[in-house]
């Protein structure tokens, strides 16, 4: 199963950033999508996850063509860099919210969430709110939320910007396991470097372009 | 799995749901009344006629000039009082007076012209005083009306501007005292200019709703000479029979609204959180001015707003044991259940509004949903409730149908209110949380059931509690539509006074303020916890 990007183009104003040549990503691999700040990196992993209308080109998972899926539809994940966690509800009932929307069983949801949430090394968390918690822990719980929805691509904006190295090492480790062993297409936004032995391939965004690079 | 595509979306609904109240009641009613019912008045000769005889400029200019005066005045005190509390906000008296301008904002008009009466009227602890030592004074005419329009306008002032100058980022500001300006050149250039958007809304609210001020206007201005629009079409219909002449003035207002509404409507104001820091000074005054500066401006609000407001609760203590309780008792059951349900139809109207415009992407249309919800400051309740008393004649013959046409009617006056409300609530929403929810797979009615609604509950019971108090003193429906058997408090307010039992009306009056204080201190708490919530 491929992610294939062709001929995309997003307008935000007088922004309009455009891809070079066609993108055929791999499943099971961790894609560092990288520019300088403002480049188009939010904007492209936007697009991606259906927030932003293509002027022109296709998005296709496999043979399922995405381009005009509203986002609830597409089956791909955002995660942003502020974590942005639902303030009423607690860790557990985040990490829960979309199987919830599903309308997966209690019991399902709960063995789900538990199990990721041990994964990440939060579970003491579960029934604070996230005003109580770290933002560390708050980055930890946020991609705990996208990840357990289990879908086939994963976005995330700038997601380690603001954790320790420790921290950032850890959750890039468990990043590029889970999606090698889920088949997840992981993008990464980021302006600091990824570990290189984690990222299969590169995307540049630059000068209101974008493609790939070794 | 995936989750069921809905029958229909949650702003399909709120349009349906909009219209099915805002179209029969108001939108058709008000539409007929000033096209249809005065096509005779539209025509040249009308128009030169009315123009000529009846004294249309006048009526004109004396809404337009009343207003004008009345918002420069607000304008004058509540800056004032707003920079006060912004410098003070930690002091007792800062508190007190940021909580009374929820009450001055809101309180029933009849309220502060029995108030205003029973300090400065003739017979008043102070009026009697000035009449005795100047034969000139009057306490009616333009001096009543300016009065009571600054005493539930500044309030508006004290609101707005005052959160502009709570909220701004003051890091630019020191940044540019660090660099050697002046604290003069700092407000004129810095700190003027972020509270300029707060002043020009405040501005533009303030004059809308004096240029349809109904009741202050009737009750105080004490003759012909004064006569705003709004009051010459409740004579037209209730006193001349004259049909045409009314809808002539609807017209007519109607068209400056709207286009003053254009010109002035607020744009959008950077709104910054509470920054917890401590507040900078806005102008440098020595301490021993300041102090004065201070007395003199507690000592102005509380002859506008505190002594009428006590004198009307001690004028009622000598006749504690002569209180009609069972028409209190009467009235006050069918001002309760009017209210409440005219709050519940107002909240779940201004929600679905205030939904539609958030959810609607195109500039123009949440322009027009957002003229389309301020209409009612515009148009008094009295002007509405004639429409819809033309529009459908009979429904005056049905106390069940009398009671829900004042109650929509009370809910869509309150509009405007409970829309901000409303729109505050939504800001607060952020994008990111929506859009983390739409990629977990949530749909439109998800996100509003599981987030957008479960965020914004405190502002339901907020807009709830608003929409009640709205209800409970307001005349101008009633007015119109009550039998003379049926009575509300604010009505036995306005017919007491109007057989000149002031002793009568302030009793009434003090229990309407006592209802009015149970639901701000609810409003307070219920006001606190949003801010919290949100900070």
């Amino acid at each position: 199963m491929a992610l294939n990007l062709n001929g995309l183009s997003y307008q935000i104003g007088s922004f309009c950033l455009t891809q070079k040549d066609p993108i055929s990503l791999p499943k099971g691999k961790m894609i560092w999508v990288r520019g300088a700040s403002g480049s188009g990196k939010s904007t492209l992993l936007q697009g991606l996850a259906g927030f932003i209308v293509a002027k022109s080109g296709s998005v296709q998972l496999d043979s399922v063509d995405l381009t005009h899926l509203p986002a609830e539809r597409r089956r791909v994940a955002l995660v942003f860099q502020e974590a942005a966690l639902f303030p009423h509800l607690t860790v557990e009932e985040n990490v829960e919210y979309g199987l919830r929307v599903l309308g997966l069983p209690r019991h399902d949801r709960q063995t789900r969430s538990q199990r990721i949430l041990k994964d990440l090394e939060i579970s003491e968390l579960a029934n604070r709110y996230p005003q109580e918690i770290s933002g560390g822990q708050a980055h930890r719980v946020s991609l705990a939320r996208s990840a357990i929805m289990d879908y086939p691509v994963l976005l995330l904006d700038e997601p380690f910007a603001a954790l320790q190295v420790s921290l950032r090492a850890q959750l890039t480790d468990w990043l590029f396991h889970e999606a090698e062993r889920k088949g997840w297409h992981v993008l990464v936004a980021s302006h600091d470097p990824l570990d290189s032995t984690r990222v299969a391939h590169q995307i540049l965004v630059e000068n209101g372009s974008f493609s790939m690079t070794n | 799995m995936e989750a069921k595509r809905p029958i229909i979306s949650p702003k399909t609904l709120s349009v349906l749901l909009s219209a099915a109240v805002l179209f029969p009641v108001f939108v058709y009613p008000l539409g007929r009344f000033i096209f249809q019912d005065g096509t005779s008045a539209w025509s040249n000769e009308g128009l030169w006629e009315w123009f000529s005889d009846h004294g249309l400029v006048d009526i004109l200019v004396f809404t337009y000039s009343q207003a004008i005066l009345s918002t420069l005045l607000s304008a004058g005190l509540g800056i004032w009082v707003a920079v006060l509390i912004t410098e003070n906000s930690k002091v007792w008296w800062a508190r007190l007076l940021w909580s009374f301008s929820q009450v001055g904002f809101s309180l029933p008009a009849i309220l502060y012209v029995l108030a205003y009466l029973s300090v400065w009227g003739r017979s008043g602890v102070i009026g009697s005083w000035l009449l005795g030592s100047f034969q000139e004074f009057n306490p009616y005419g333009w001096t009543g009306i300016l009065v009571a329009h600054t005493f539930f306008n500044f309030p508006v002032f004290v609101r707005i501007v005052g959160l502009a100058l709570l909220e701004r980022n003051q890091q630019e500001e020191k940044a540019a005292l660090s660099l050697g300006a002046s604290r003069w050149i700092v407000f004129r250039t810095m700190t003027l200019r972020k509270g300029w958007a707060a002043i020009r809304e405040s501005s533009a609210l303030s004059f809308l709703y004096c240029s349809s001020s109904f009741l202050v206007v009737l009750l105080l201005g004490g003759g012909p000479r004064f006569t705003t629009i709004e009051v010459a079409i409740y004579e037209s219909i209730k006193m001349n029979f004259d049909v045409g002449a009314a809808s002539l003035l609807a017209g007519c207002h109607l068209l400056v609204f709207s286009l003053l509404y254009l010109s002035l409507s607020p744009s959008k104001r950077d709104v910054n959180r509470f920054s917890g820091e401590e507040r900078m000074k806005l102008i440098t005054f020595r301490p021993s001015i300041r102090r004065i500066h201070t007395v003199l401006m507690l000592f102005v609000v509380m002859m506008i707003a505190g002594l009428p407001l006590l004198t009307l609760v001690a004028s009622i203590l000598p006749h504690w044991n002569q209180l009609p309780w069972a028409l209190i008792g009467w009235a006050t059951s069918i001002t309760v259940c009017l209210a409440v349900v005219s709050g519940v139809i107002a909240t779940i109207l201004s929600f679905c509004v205030a939904y539609l415009g958030y959810t609607t992407s195109s500039l123009k249309v949440r322009r027009m949903i957002s003229l389309l919800s301020s209409l009612p400051v515009g148009i008094s309740t009295i002007l509405s409730s004639a429409a819809l008393w033309h529009a459908y004649p009979r429904v005056v013959d049905h106390f069940a149908f009398s009671f829900f046409a004042i109650a929509v009617l009370q809910a869509i006056g309150s509009l405007p209110l409970l829309n901000r409300i409303f729109e505050v609530a939504f800001s607060r929403i952020a994008k990111s949380w929506r859009w983390t929810a739409r990629s977990l797979g949530a749909s439109e009615w998800q996100l509003l059931l599981t987030l957008e609604v479960p965020l914004m509950a405190r502002s339901f019971l907020l807009a709830l509690v608003w929409g009640v108090a709205f209800s409970l003193g307001e005349v101008g429906c009633v007015l119109v539509f009550l039998s003379d058997h049926m009575t509300t408090l604010g009505l036995e307010v306005f017919r007491m006074m109007g057989r000149y039992d002031f002793v009568g009306a302030n009793v009434i009056g003090v229990w309407l303020l006592a209802l009015m204080m149970v639901l701000y201190a609810v409003f307070a708490r219920l006001e606190d916890e949003v801010q919290w919530r949100s900070t």
